[in-house]
């Protein structure tokens, strides 16, 4: 099995993601990416309707982190656009926008490692999410904002009262209750990585791309995990979950989209990605003859990598 | 096996001998410190340079200090510091302004009723020892308060805007200052420099030039610049507090170079029926100072409960994860810059109000010493930085006497290092953020999504 086939058959069924591009609310097309020699992302296609609970799963190195990255602006990708779609129809090219335009047109993100803002309290992270939303949402900005924060205004106080009320819900949300004047620094591991979600949440998403949520949980957190993302969801929030772990995918997500040496190769809900037979071989590594590298055509990426069972590392 | 030997060891006689070993530098620094800067012998007294030096009462200093750093490193120590810093915090949170800060927002959060006192009784007890403090000390005191402690708290306050919260390290700041100075010189009299406006303007009206020419300034300079690394700002920061002082020493016929700037009028109110001018009395000087200062802490603590002073918090902790989660970044540090550059004109036109000034106030060391107050007092927070100022300017004016000039800033080096060794951030750091909404917490989430089974997942 070569890889070229399975990118054809990853094409086959990438309409069964989302539909028409028009109904999409996300839309990734062609997104080519290379550092230097290594091409991380070669040629990705995938869509997202609104309001889905979908998952980006693949090998270590796959390209997962690199597409997230493409998505909420951190990188310019070198080929290829993503279109984010808002409610009233607007098309928004999220290409070369860069992350701050990007987070304000509804697409949040966490970290793979996490990324809090460590001196400031958990109340506070979650605020600084939701001072940022769009303006017309609730977002704060601007010389008029900030003359009504020095006059302490009757209206400045009322919206600040609110946006800590939100804030206490959001964290609420995610089980951190009573943890509000904590320092993001100071709470555990899996708290921190919660409290990332409810900054993430902050900023009033359309789209949640969650990077690797469950790493170092255990059975139990991830458990918990699955139902935040699902009450999360339930909201109207899309997620797009990245994940190394099969079971958890297939318990939360309704579309899997996989990803091998930058290449989607497979599409499809969990229980097709099951039983696909190219998933299979990606994650543990399947019939690869001997030079099976040298098979694949000049430029379709990964030239610096191997490919093998060794590097099969999912949680599958 | 020399290792199991070394770990069987109890652990007292490393720790003895550690603190020996970490004791030996300092005690050598000291004493080099102390001949270097004492009277020199000469041929007749080969070891009178030695005597002066080791037996002066400043050795005492120099132990003193060194065993407060040794003694707090050791396990005993520290645990003996830990409760001594919760006695005083004990005794101190009802009056201290020190202890108010995390203190005052505590109660606001827990009783809105009794918030309003709690969170100003303690600014207030602040307010008024600060009015009443120039009455106890003599005229060269309240100088002192005037020059050493009102304007370099104003400065002090706005660098910690730019270092404090948002976390760009900023080495030119005094230039902020001197742009003040010499943007009032400019407008507010026809003599004091060989450029003049073609107008004239009272000292209080020059305030809006100053601070908009040195806001501008700030922009300027970091519009280019904010879009770069901490490190390479601070490199900027510093040439551009070189190129200002160079200009303002060689450009002689726009500025006046090294002789400098004579002649600004002196701060004067002329209104029907008031009219007052501050003369060489440093008491008006210190109370309008004291306004200012007011001014500037309500302000700045308003910006920074404020989103723009969440967004430099933010900045500060992680700009990248910052920008993807919306603060426009570098919008936020720019604000930053021209806040804390308008406070350092502000500054500049009292300063230069005080009839004369040279390019020899405006020089790096200058620069330094504002950033060594903000880390001294705590980084972020402007009460601390308030009583950073008030301690190590007041150190500088009660060596005045006892120390020759040069010498002033080895004491201040060493009261630095038993700051960094006994109270890293600062001598009050800053809170972590506020704990809980004012009103309370509320318990009910704003959008409880459709109770959703928790489903197991298939292993």
């Amino acid at each position: 099995m070569t890889f070229p086939r399975q990118a054809g058959h990853a094409a086959s069924v990438a309409g069964s993601v989302a539909g028409s591009e028009a109904a999409a609310l996300l839309a990734v097309s062609g997104v080519r990416l290379a550092y230097g020699g290594v091409t991380s992302l070669d040629g990705v296609s995938f869509r997202l309707a609104p309001g889905t609970l979908a998952a980006l799963i693949g090998p270590n190195g796959a390209g997962k982190t690199s597409m997230v990255n493409v998505i909420s602006g951190v990188c310019r990708p070198d080929a290829g656009t993503v279109v984010l779609r808002s409610p009233d129809g607007r098309r928004h090219e999220l290409t070369g926008r860069g992350p701050t335009r990007v987070s304000r047109l509804g697409v949040a993100r966490t970290f793979q490692n996490i990324r809090l803002f460590g001196g400031l309290s958990a109340l506070d992270n979650v605020r600084v999410g939701l001072d940022n939303r769009p303006r017309g949402r609730g977002g704060a900005g601007g010389l008029g904002d900030l003359a009504a924060g020095l006059a302490r205004t009757p209206a400045f106080r009322r919206r600040e009262r609110a946006a800590d009320e939100r804030a206490a819900a959001l964290l609420a949300l995610v089980g951190l209750a009573g943890r509000e004047g904590a320092s993001a620094a100071a709470l555990s591991y899996g708290e921190r990585r919660r409290l990332e979600i409810a900054r993430a949440l902050g900023t009033d998403p359309r789209l949640l791309l969650v990077d690797e949520p469950a790493a170092g949980a255990n059975h139990a957190e991830k458990q918990a995990l699955v139902a935040l993302l699902r009450r999360i969801n339930a909201t109207g929030v899309a997620i797009l979950l990245i994940e190394h772990d099969m079971t958890m995918v297939a318990a939360l997500a309704t579309t899997v989209v996989v990803l091998n040496f930058g290449r989607v190769i497979a599409t499809g809900t969990p229980a097709e990605i099951r039983a696909s037979q190219c998933v299979q071989d990606a994650y543990l590594g399947g019939p690869v003859e001997p030079g099976a590298e040298l098979e694949r055509p000049a430029g379709a990426g990964g030239v610096a990598r191997s490919a093998g069972p060794a590097e099969a590392g999912g949680g599958a | 096996m020399r290792a199991t030997v070394g770990a069987s060891r109890s652990g007292a006689a490393p720790a003895a001998r550690a603190g020996a070993r970490a004791a030996t530098c300092p005690c050598v620094l000291g004493l080099l410190a102390a001949v270097v800067t004492g009277p020199r012998g000469d041929g007749d007294h080969p070891w009178r340079g030695v005597e002066r030096s080791v037996l002066a009462p400043r050795i005492a200093v120099f132990a003193v200090l060194v065993a407060l750093v040794v003694g707090a490193r050791t396990p005993a120590g520290r645990v003996s510091l830990a409760g001594l810093t919760a006695a005083a915090r004990r005794r101190l949170t009802p009056l201290a302004p020190l202890a108010l800060v995390p203190a005052g927002a505590r109660a606001g959060a827990r009783a809105p009723g009794r918030a309003w006192t709690a969170r100003r009784a303690g600014p207030g007890a602040a307010f008024v020892l600060a009015a009443l403090a120039p009455l106890a000390v003599s005229r060269a005191g309240q100088q002192s308060m005037v020059n050493d402690i009102g304007l370099y708290a104003l400065l002090a306050l706005g660098l910690n805007v730019v270092v404090g919260c948002a976390g760009l390290l900023d080495l030119g700041y005094v230039a902020f200052f001197a742009i003040g100075a010499y943007t009032t010189a400019y407008v507010t009299s026809p003599t004091a420099m060989p450029w003049h406006a073609p107008f004239t303007v009272n000292p209080f009206l020059a305030v809006p030039f100053a601070v908009a020419a040195a806001a501008l300034a700030g922009v300027v300079l970091g519009g280019p610049t904010l879009r770069l690394g901490g490190d390479y700002l601070a490199i900027v920061t510093l040439g551009f507090g070189e190129i200002v002082q160079l200009l303002a020493n060689n450009a002689g016929g726009i500025t006046g170079g090294a002789r400098g700037v004579f002649g600004v009028p002196p701060l004067s109110v002329s209104l029907p029926g008031l009219h007052y001018a501050w003369g060489l009395d440093p008491l008006p000087y210190y109370y309008l100072l004291l306004g200012l200062v007011t001014v500037v802490m309500v302000v700045f603590g308003r910006l920074e409960a404020a989103p723009l002073g969440r967004a430099w918090a933010a900045v500060r902790e992680d700009e990248f994860a910052a920008g993807l989660t919306g603060v426009r970044t570098v919008r936020a540090k720019l604000a930053a810059f021209a806040i804390g550059a308008s406070v350092s004109g502000f500054a500049g036109v009292l300063y230069a109000s005080k009839q004369f000034f040279n390019p020899d106030s405006f020089s790096l060391q200058a620069s330094i010493l504002v950033l060594t107050l903000v880390v001294f007092g705590g980084r972020g927070n402007r009460w601390g930085v308030l009583l950073g100022v008030v301690v190590l300017q007041g150190l500088a004016y009660a060596l005045r006497g006892i120390v020759p000039p040069p010498d002033r800033y080895i004491y201040f080096g060493a009261v630095i290092v038993a700051m960094m060794a006994l109270r890293p951030a600062g001598l009050v750091p800053a809170p972590a953020g506020r704990a809980l909404p004012r009103s309370g917490p509320p318990v009910v989430p704003a959008q409880p999504g459709p109770a959703v089974p928790d489903p197991a997942v298939t292993p």
